[in-house]
C-alpha cells in the first residue's frame, strides 16, 4: 500500500509586486494608473505525480526555487494545492526550518509541550515522553532556559527530538539535519535508521546528497516546479550530480 | 475526479480524543499568551489587576470630577466604572490580542496543519484569566466601599457566556482579516475606543437621551455590559426581550466569524 500518493499536483502563487490589495492599489486605480503586473501568476509546482510505498523513504532534491519546500508544505497540509490530488496515510510529523514553532522567550520545556501538542500528541503523551526528548537532545541542564539563549545546534537537537517523539508513520524533514555537530548528526542518523527499521517513512528535502543517499530509497528531482526525474536513489542522484557539474 | 482533493488519513483517532487534544492545545496556547504578556514584566500578573485599576482611577477623576458623570444611584462612581470596565475589557482586550494571533504565530502555522481557529480562541480564553483577576478586585472594591450586590447574580454566568459567543465571533473576523490587511491592527484600537464611548460603560443606559436610546439594542456588547453591571449592583432586573435580541445577534456574529475565517483560511499560509 502507498503511504503517499500525489497525482497531477499543481500549485499557483500570485506574485504581488505591490502590497496585497492595499489601499495604495485602490488609490492607483482611482488615479488612473492601472496596476501593472501587480498580480503575476507563478506556478511553483506543475504536474507533479509520484507515490511512496509504506516503509519507503523519499528524497526531494533540486536547485533553489525548484518547489521542494512548497511540495513539503502541501504534504504537511499547511497549504492547499491549486489542482490535483494528495493522499497521505498515517500519522505525520514534521521538522521544517530550524526552530519553527519555538518561541524564543519561552523555556525549552514550554516549547517542547506546545510543539508536541501541535504535532499531534496529547498533553499527557508529551509528559510521558518528556524525559526521553530532553535526554535525546542532551539539554538536561538547559531545559528551563529560554530558547533564545540556545545555540543553533541546541535548537536543532530539540526540534529533532520533539518531531521524532511523536511516533509518526511519516516524518517530513526540510533541510535541517546538517546543523548539529558530528556526534549529534551520527545520533540522528542512528535514530533515523532505527525508525526506518520500525517502518517509518521519511520525506527528506536536502541539498546534501550524502544524507539523501543514506536515508532515501527513492528520489524526486524537481526542476522549476516540474518533475525532472523520479526513481531509485542511486540513478537520480548520479544524474543530478552530472547536471550540477555541467552547469 | 475532483479537481482538488487533499486527504490525510490518520490512524483511527476517536473524535472525542481529537477534541480533547484540541482543547489541551487551546489551553496551552492561552496559558502561553498569559505568560508571554507578563513574564518579562516586574509586576507580572499584577498588571492584569493594575491596568484596569489605573484606568479607572484616571477616568473616574475625569468623568466624575470634571464632567460630573453619574453612575448608578448609591454606588460610588469608581466602583461603577471599574465594574463596567471589567466586563468591557474582556471584550476589548480579547480583540486586541486576537487581531495579531495569526500574524504573530506564523512559525507555528508552518509546522503541521491544526485547526487555525484554535489560535484566536486561545487569545480570548487568555483574556478570561485577566477577567477573573479583575473580578476579584471588583469584589474587594465592593467590600471596601460597602456596596451591596444585587440579588439576581445567578444571571451573570449566562451573560458572560453570551458575551464570549459574541467576542469569539468578532475575534475570528479580526484575526483572519488582519492576515490580509494588516491595517486592521492599526485601526482596531481607535475603533474599540469609539465603541466604548457608544456603549453604556462610563454612563448608564438610563442616562441616554430617549431619541437615540432605541438604537442601543443593536450594540450587543453594550447591552451585555449594561445588563451585567445592573445585575452586579442590583439596579435593574434582566430584560428578557433585550437579552434575546442580544443572544441572537451574538450567535449570528459567531457564525459569520466562523464563515469569514473559513473563507480566508486557505490564504493564511501563502500570505505569511
Amino acid at each position: 500500500m502507498n503511504i503517499i500518493e500525489v497525482n497531477d499536483l499543481w500549485k499557483k502563487f500570485m506574485l504581488r509586486t505591490g502590497r496585497a490589495g492595499s489601499f495604495s492599489k485602490i488609490f492607483n486605480t482611482f488615479l488612473n494608473h492601472p496596476p501593472q503586473e501587480l498580480n503575476k501568476e507563478f506556478w511553483a509546482l506543475k504536474e507533479v505525480s509520484f507515490s511512496v510505498a509504506a516503509g519507503k523513504s523519499l528524497g526531494v532534491i533540486g536547485v533553489n526555487g525548484s518547489g521542494k519546500s512548497t511540495l513539503l508544505k502541501l504534504l504537511t497540509g499547511t497549504m492547499r494545492p491549486t489542482r490535483g490530488q494528495i493522499l497521505v496515510r498515517g500519522q505525520k510529523s514534521s521538522l521544517i526550518e530550524l526552530g519553527a514553532g519555538f518561541h524564543p522567550d519561552f523555556s525549552g520545556r514550554d516549547n517542547v509541550y506546545l510543539n508536541g501538542m501541535i504535532l499531534g500528541m496529547s498533553k499527557a503523551q508529551v509528559g510521558k515522553k518528556f524525559n526521553e526528548i530532553v535526554a535525546f537532545a542532551e539539554l538536561e541542564n538547559f531545559i528551563d532556559v529560554p530558547v533564545k539563549y540556545y545555540s543553533t545546534g541546541m535548537q536543532a537537537r530539540l526540534g529533532f527530538a520533539v518531531a521524532t517523539a511523536v511516533d509518526p508513520d511519516i516524518l517530513m524533514v526540510d533541510e535541517v539535519l546538517a546543523v548539529g555537530d558530528g556526534a549529534f548528526q551520527q545520533k540522528c542518523s542512528r535514530r533515523i535508521k532505527e525508525m526506518q527499521r520500525q517502518g517509518v517513512s521519511f520525506v527528506l528535502v536536502s541539498h546534501g546528497m550524502g544524507d539523501i543517499e543514506t536515508v532515501c530509497d527513492e528520489v524526486l528531482w524537481l526542476h522549476k516546479g516540474e518533475v525532472r526525474l523520479f526513481g531509485k536513489t542511486g540513478d537520480v542522484v548520479a544524474e543530478y550530480r552530472l547536471s550540477q557539474g555541467l552547469q | 475526479m475532483k479537481k482538488v482533493s487533499v486527504s490525510f488519513v490518520a490512524n483511527k483517532e476517536k473524535i472525542s480524543h481529537r477534541l480533547s487534544r484540541y482543547i489541551d492545545l487551546t489551553a496551552a496556547l492561552a496559558l502561553r499568551d498569559v505568560k508571554m504578556r507578563y513574564q518579562l514584566t516586574i509586576l507580572g500578573l499584577y498588571w492584569a489587576v493594575l491596568n484596569p485599576l489605573l484606568m479607572t482611577v484616571v477616568w473616574s477623576f475625569v468623568f466624575s470630577r470634571i464632567f460630573r458623570a453619574q453612575g448608578i444611584q448609591g454606588v460610588p462612581y469608581v466602583v461603577f466604572l471599574f465594574c463596567g470596565l471589567t466586563f468591557w475589557n474582556l471584550f476589548s482586550n480579547s480583540l486586541m490580542t486576537a487581531v495579531n494571533c495569526l500574524t504573530g504565530n506564523a512559525s507555528l502555522l508552518s509546522k503541521l496543519y491544526f485547526p487555525r481557529v484554535i489560535l484566536p480562541t486561545a487569545s480570548v480564553m487568555a483574556r478570561l484569566v485577566d477577567f477573573i483577576f479583575s473580578l476579584v478586585v471588583l469584589i474587594i472594591l465592593m467590600l471596601v466601599y460597602r456596596v451591596v450586590p444585587g440579588k439576581e447574580l445567578y444571571w451573570i454566568p449566562l451573560l458572560i457566556l453570551v458575551q464570549l459567543i459574541f467576542t469569539l465571533g468578532m475575534a475570528y473576523i479580526v484575526a483572519s482579516v488582519n492576515v490580509l490587511y494588516r491595517d486592521l491592527s492599526q485601526i482596531l484600537g481607535v475603533l474599540l475606543t469609539l465603541w466604548l464611548y457608544i456603549s453604556p460603560v462610563i454612563y448608564t443606559l438610563e442616562q441616554v437621551p430617549a431619541g437615540i436610546k432605541k438604537y442601543f439594542i443593536f450594540n450587543p456588547i453594550g447591552q451585555l455590559v449594561h445588563m451585567e453591571v445592573s445585575l452586579v449592583f442590583g439596579s435593574g432586573t434582566i430584560n428578557l426581550a433585550a437579552l434575546g435580541v442580544t443572544f441572537l445577534i451574538s450567535c449570528a456574529t459567531l457564525l459569520l466569524g466562523l464563515w469569514v475565517f473559513r473563507r480566508l483560511e486557505p490564504a493564511f499560509a501563502e500570505v505569511m
